[in-house]
């Protein structure tokens, strides 16, 4: 009981009344704070220096006749994690908002309001991911709106349309993602003065899939599968968070052969998507040798990664207390053969594209963001580090296998993209060394991969946090007797984008695209959860309709 | 910046195949599409409720059960092929779907039905019930008529059978002067 009772001490010393702290675990305070102290709370403990991780609303009119906030909080420093559990008014849910106090959580409050229908007082509140003609108060993810209800209740503009026109059906292809960065579905506006930025809007959440209604009515056993698909890049990582929070939960315990293994993929993951970016960057400074070596390079990893779990990219051998593969000394030293190869390779390629004075000179000083932005933004994964926060969750909120390894956490201080580049370069290195010394244990630690024998107890609170490539996956989860009662996703990018703004101020219009992809942004993580089609936020509003010139 | 490029170029040489006029580059761990072995599927159904995206589906037509896998929805987890207990799922390294014919998306495997005695419906397979005559015979399990009955039958068979037998208990407790 070490970490835990140090900080139950500061924040009793700090004001809050201790009776209303309960100590989950050795790592957890859960905190219920009453509506009119949480501004004061939340301004306390920013003050205290913990970071917001997430905030999730929940939906407990059928568990205790309220509606809940969650607000989590670290101290990575003490390696603690504090949640404060808001009540609201089950009939007018209204909460006073704290984004004077902690500016991190402006999207949170909106996908609050937009998906459960929290009210938040003292702030404007706009519609962050639902589209501009769903319904106004049909909040999906609310416990009584049924998936059912919500197909017969949401009539997307496209049917006004193609009923005009006599269609049978109609499909909806938004033709040509916006993309300044990355080939995907997410529109940036940039406000400019002369060359400079000046502001800058994000319009997103195009791809809304409605994964964490979906998971309501899904088995645990089956949602990895899903959880896994929320990104195509750094999706193990989201499997791997979803199947903590459940085993955080329910207090199952993972046999060490397992926790290697998703370590070992964990970094194999890690490698082939900060190859991948280092060949986007290039790709987007019209380098694209550079890309074509990078990917070249890559496509070692995917076959490893294929090798040793039998697919690609989704690996989906994670199960909620363990894996479902074992990985046997053949594919260990296929393992070892290939991070010798990219020993070799990997420096080769870095002083051919990254260390090419042209290149250099398009990273450095371009797209800063200062210590202060990012602390207040709650930026996270490299692009903290990369700005001095020497925040990992690997190290401070140690899962799997990562506190028995050893490995440094690259951290460079100028904010720019280039200190963003040599933090994922350096960060490569890492990786290696890590599979290596997981390779090592996994040929010592034998035993099950799978602890199959849990009980479910339905409203028990998980959290699951996992350092994926471009920072922390957080999960949030509530436990019900067969499915979820409520999963909460935040990707990295989520916690990230808002930062842009700060980054792009001030910068030379030709920087924007590489500094929008120096955060290394994974839109369709971001957007996650609901329907299909178009989409608004803030002031513009751009639809299909009006890019195909309906 | 050329020079470093040429040399790194020169030294990796073409890394792609020429697919698909050239075999694509898989390893034999791929996990691919799946194609039913009709002579050792029994129609149990247990594939269809591991899979996590619905591509297995049981659906009974007319006389017939048909286990239908299809490879639109697959997500290659292989978590059928694992759960399945005859063996009956075969997986394959084949990972491309590109067709001009919708129904080449399928693999089905038709199971005659065997209707209930009592009402006549069709509820299970008559492989499936085949098999488990064989596991109770070879457990020394007598198979009770009660078996044959689809599991709405039965459920009324066993209300009325213990109705019978909870008025025979008081017909007794009454001749007997117990309460």
């Amino acid at each position: 009981m070490g970490s835990a009772a140090r900080v139950l001490e500061t924040l009793v010393s700090s004001g809050i009344d201790r009776s209303r702290i309960e100590v989950l675990d050795d790592r957890t305070l859960l905190v219920e704070v009453p509506r009119n102290e949480l501004r004061n709370v939340v301004a306390t403990l920013r003050r205290l220096g913990a970071r917001p991780r997430t905030m999730a609303a929940c939906d407990d009119r059928s568990r205790d006749g309220v509606y809940r906030l969650l607000y989590v909080y670290a101290f990575d420093d003490l390696g603690t994690t504090t949640i404060l559990s808001v009540a609201l008014d089950p009939r007018k849910p209204v909460a006073p908002t704290v984004i004077d106090v902690d500016p991190a959580l402006d999207w949170y409050e909106l996908e609050a309001w937009d998906l459960m229908g929290i009210e938040f007082e003292g702030r404007k509140l706009r519609r962050l991911i639902l589209p501009e003609d769903w319904p106004s108060n049909l909040h999906p993810l609310r416990k009584d709106v049924s998936i059912e209800e919500m197909k017969k209740l949401y009539k997307p503009l496209a049917t006004w349309r193609g009923l005009e026109i006599g269609a049978d059906s109609v499909a909806l292809i938004p033709v040509g993602p916006y993309h300044p960065a990355l080939h995907e579905p997410e529109l940036f506006v940039l406000y400019l003065r002369g060359e400079k930025v000046v502001d800058i809007d994000y319009l997103g959440f195009m791809v809304h899939r409605g994964i964490e209604k979906l998971a309501e009515s899904m088995t645990y056993d089956k949602v990895p599968f899903i959880a896994e698909r929320i990104c195509g890049i750094c999706g193990y990582a989201h499997s791997v968070a979803y199947c903590q929070a459940v085993e955080h939960a329910l207090r199952i315990e993972v046999p060490d052969r397992a926790r290697y293994i998703r370590t070992l993929l964990l970094e194999v993951e890690r490698i082939h998507s900060h190859l991948l970016w280092i060949g986007v960057a290039c790709h987007l400074l019209g380098f694209d040798t550079g890309f074509m070596h990078t990917w070249r390079i890559r496509e070692k990893v995917m076959v490893l990664a294929e090798k040793l779990t039998g697919s690609r990219k989704m690996y989906g051998i994670n199960i909620v207390g363990g894996v479902r593969m074992d990985i046997d000394s053949d594919k260990l030293s296929y393992a070892e053969k290939v991070i010798e190869e990219l020993r070799r390779e990997v420096p080769r390629l870095i002083s051919a594209t990254i260390s090419v004075p042209q290149v250099r000179k398009r990273l450095s000083g371009t797209g800063i963001l200062e210590k202060s932005d990012a602390t207040r933004y709650a930026v996270v994964g490299p692009t903290a580090r990369g700005s001095g926060v020497p925040i990992d969750v690997r190290k401070d909120h140690p899962y799997a296998a990562y506190g028995e390894l050893s490995f440094r956490v690259p951290t460079y201080s100028e904010g720019d993209n280039m200190a963003r580049t040599m933090v994922r370069v350096e960060e490569l290195e890492e990786s290696f060394s890590i599979v290596e010394q997981t390779i090592d244990a996994l040929r010592k630690v034998g035993g099950w991969i799978a602890n199959e024998e849990y009980e479910i107890v339905p409203g028990r609170l998980g959290i699951g946090s996992v350092e994926a490539p471009r920072g922390e996956d957080i999960h949030v989860l509530i436990t019900d007797r067969t499915t979820p009662y409520r999963w909460r996703v935040r990707a990295p990018t989520y916690q990230n984008l808002p930062a842009l703004r700060a980054m792009l101020r001030d910068c030379d219009l030709a920087d924007a695209p590489l500094t929008i992809a120096s955060i290394d942004p994974c839109f369709s993580c971001t957007d996650r959860i609901l329907i299909l089609d178009l989409r608004t936020g803030g002031v513009t509003i751009r639809s299909v309709r009006k890019v195909v010139g309906g | 910046m050329i020079h470093r490029i040429l040399a790194l170029a020169l030294k990796s040489g073409v890394a792609t195949v020429r697919y698909p006029r050239q075999p694509p580059i898989l390893t034999e761990e791929f996990r691919g599409f799946l194609v039913f072995d009709p002579t050792k599927c029994v129609g149990c159904g247990a594939c269809t409720r591991v899979c996590p995206a619905n591509a297995m589906n049981l659906e009974i037509r007319g006389n017939e059960i048909v286990v239908e896998y299809f490879a639109g929805r697959c997500i290659l987890c292989h978590l059928c092929f694992y759960a399945c207990p005859f063996g009956a799922l075969v997986a394959t390294t084949s990972f491309d779907r590109t067709t001009t014919n919708f129904e080449d998306l399928f693999d089905r495997v038709a199971h005659e039905g065997a209707a209930c005695p009592s009402c006549g419906s069709i509820h299970a397979t008559k492989r499936l019930i085949q098999f488990v005559d064989l596991v109770l015979k070879s457990e020394g399990i007598e198979i009770e008529d009660r078996l044959r009955l689809c599991p709405e039958c039965r459920r009324i068979e066993a209300l009325r059978a213990l109705n019978a037998f909870r008025i025979g208990m008081e017909r007794e407790g009454v001749e007997h002067g117990v309460e």
